[in-house]
Formats: C-alpha cells, structure tokens, sequence
C-alpha cells in the first residue's frame, strides 16, 4: 500500500548487508546526518527516505503506517531493523545494542 | 521525491537564518554552540525549512502542515529552556547554557520533549465564534452517507467519528462539548493533512461550486464576515483551486470560479466520503445543472 513512499528510498551499498535496514530521516537535521555517518563508519547498507521530502499526505500515511506498526509515535532519525523493531533517536549505544555492535 | 534544497540553499537565506540565531540567543540568555560546524548545519537546516514554510521549523522536527500547529516546535522552541537546564543544549544542539559553552563538549542527542500526542497534532482548538456553525457542519456532513469511496480509510475515520459523535448527548454538558471539538478536530486536522484544505475552505470551494458566486454570497450562506471570507478565498486562491474575476456589470464587486484544480479537489473530497448537505440542496434546479453540464 505505501510501495509508492517507500520506492523513493534511495539505496546505500555496503558491506554488511546481514540486516534489513530502513533510515527514515529528515534533510535538515544534524542528528539524522550524525546517524547517517555513523552507519557508514560502521559500513552498513541500508535505504535513506527523507521524510519531509514526501508530499504531505504520503508523508501522513507513512506516520500513519508506522505508528499502527510499532505503537509509538516516530521522532527521527528512525532505524527499521529487518522489519520488526524500531530505533527512534540517534543514540550511539543504543544503536550499538540494537544492531549487535 | 523533490531535489534536495540544502545544496541550492543561497548564502543569503544563511546568513539570515545565522544571524536570527544568534539574537535569539542574545535575547534568551543563551549563546551559541561553539561548535562551529554543527551550527552550521543546523542554521542550513533553518533556513531550508525557512524557505520552504515560511518560517523557523526546527530542522530536527517533523512539521510543516501549519504554522499555529508547529508554533511550540519553531525555534526557538518551547522546549529549549527546560533542555538547556538539563542537558546543557537544546534538542538540536543550537543553543547552549553559557556553563555548557566553556567546558568544549559536544552537543549530543537527547530525548524528546514534545509530548507525544502533539508530534501527530490536533488542530488547535476551532474559535468559539464558529463553532456552532461548524459543529452542525460536521453534524451533516457525518450523517450523510456517501457510496462513491475512493479512500476506505477516511472513510472508516468518519463513520467511527459519526458514530461516536452521534451517541454524545449534548445539551449542557461540557464533557460532551469537550469530546465533540475533539472529534471535530480529528476531522479538521484530516482534511487538512491529506486534502490541504481547512474547513472553512472546503465549504467555500463548495459553496462556489453550487453556484454562489460573489464573496458577500458565500459569507452569507456560511455566517462568516466579509473580512474572514476574504482570507478565506485569498487562501484558496494562492493555492490556485479559484480565480476572481471583476464583474462586468458591477466593476466593484467580484465573481469566483473554481478552476480545474479547485473542482478536481472538491470531487475528491466527495469521493473520500466527505459531503456538504446544505449547500448542496440550497438550489436543486442549479446543482441539477451542474450535473448534467
């Protein structure tokens, strides 16, 4: 149903590829761009989706989505790992915890 | 997805923004991170989101729907001052406590303040003066059922906010008052996000789509002021769903017409179960005309 939001995710290639990562961020933020650099540092492949580059109401319906997906309002950065679980916020050890660094 | 605005953000809107920051600062008692870089981004971030609105979104917040409903999330936020008492920097790490500025630390980052049920915002509460008009509004659009539905979801929305809104006895009750403006927000807010119009302005581009053309009509039949409508279709038309247009016979007064956008947008609210009983029956024979024509 959100296949039109999420195909203009933007794919980053890198080394480990064992996890299913999905980064929700916004373009202006600091925290999301210190987020992003630390999953490159780390070498991660993942996919980027700059929410506050959606249409209003794509970006409506992604809220929507994950809210009755994870029970919680989403902040970002946002981190779906492997479809199951949520990260909301970019703090480094829980990052570390949640990915098994 | 839109190109990226950071990289043809102009030096200009920057400078502006740097410069906004640091009188806030001043004014607040606060100073800036001195962290060179990270204000950096921060203030390109500002002035994106400068551009883009129309004024200071906090660039590590989502927002942008309205500016009354971003107000406690543009900078500098409502939630700075209790940030920088406790953490030493705001939520963005642009402003710091002037304790925090000379021990060299990096702004790290920190829970969020905003309470949750206002990351998905209600609208603000609706001015009392409307309310009536509006709450029967709600009252008829809700009973009216619609077969044509484009979008099921919307139209799960309302039927459970029909039912809920029908099983509340008003009278004097002022939790039922209460429950009631909260429904009536839950739809505002779901016209405004998904459809871009208010409700004012929904029920203007209806009323011109039946046939009411001049400004001092429509403020009648919605018992709006002259003043209020005129925001109102200025609104609509800077969003080009109308146009005005002098009349010939009377230079000082104007006639509305939706353009093809506007009557586009109104058939999907329709569709999405949305529908305007009274100003549809106000004359058979002209919506009749509509129709066929």
């Amino acid at each position: 149903m959100l296949d039109h939001i999420y195909s203009q995710a933007v794919e980053v290639d890198g080394k480990k590829q064992d996890k299913n990562l999905f980064f929700f961020s916004l373009s202006t933020c600091v925290n999301c761009k210190k987020a992003q650099r630390y999953l490159e540092e780390k070498g991660y492949a993942y996919k980027i989706l700059f929410v506050d580059q959606l249409e209003q109401s794509e970006k409506e319906q992604l809220k929507m989505k994950l809210h009755s997906k994870y029970g919680m309002r989403v902040a970002f950065p946002a981190l779906a790992i492997d479809d199951n679980r949520i990260v909301l916020g970019f703090i480094p050890p829980a990052w570390d915890e949640a990915l098994g660094e | 997805m839109k190109p990226l605005e950071n990289s043809k953000m102009s030096k200009k809107n920057i400078e502006a923004a740097r410069d906004f920051a640091a009188r806030a600062a001043e004014k607040q008692g606060w100073k800036l991170n001195p962290d060179f870089e990270h204000v950096s981004d921060v203030v390109e971030g500002l002035a994106t989101n400068f551009s883009r609105f129309g004024y200071y979104l906090c660039p590590c917040r989502d927002g942008g729907i309205e500016r009354r409903i971003d107000a406690d999330i543009t900078c500098p936020c409502d939630y700075a001052n209790a940030d920088i008492n406790d953490y030493g920097h705001c939520y963005c790490g642009l402003f710091v406590s002037p304790d925090f500025a000379v021990t060299g630390k990096k702004a790290e980052p920190i829970p969020e303040r905003r309470p949750i049920e206002l990351r998905a915002p209600e609208p603000a509460e609706i001015k009392t003066r409307d309310s009536k008009l509006q709450a029967e509004d709600i009252g008829r659009v809700l009973s009216n059922d619609n077969p044509e539905i484009a979008d099921s979801g919307t139209k799960a929305r309302i039927a459970t906010i029909a039912t809920k809104t029908v099983s509340i006895e008003i009278g004097g009750d002022l939790c039922g008052i209460k429950e009631l403006i909260r429904h009536i927000n839950e739809l505002e807010y779901e016209l405004k996000s998904v459809h871009r119009l208010s409700l004012n302005e929904a029920l203007c581009l209806c009323c011109i789509s039946n046939f009411i053309r001049t400004p001092g009509e429509c403020a009648k039949q919605m018992g709006l002021s002259r003043s209020r409508i005129s925001r109102i279709l200025n609104s609509l038309e800077g969003k080009k769903l109308i146009e005005r247009q002098l009349m010939l016979e009377n230079l000082r007064s104007t006639e509305l017409n939706l353009t093809e956008k506007g009557a586009d947008r109104l058939k999907k609210l329709r569709m999405c179960g949305f529908s305007f009983s009274k100003l549809d029956n106000l004359s058979p024979a002209q919506t009749a005309m509509e129709s066929t024509g």
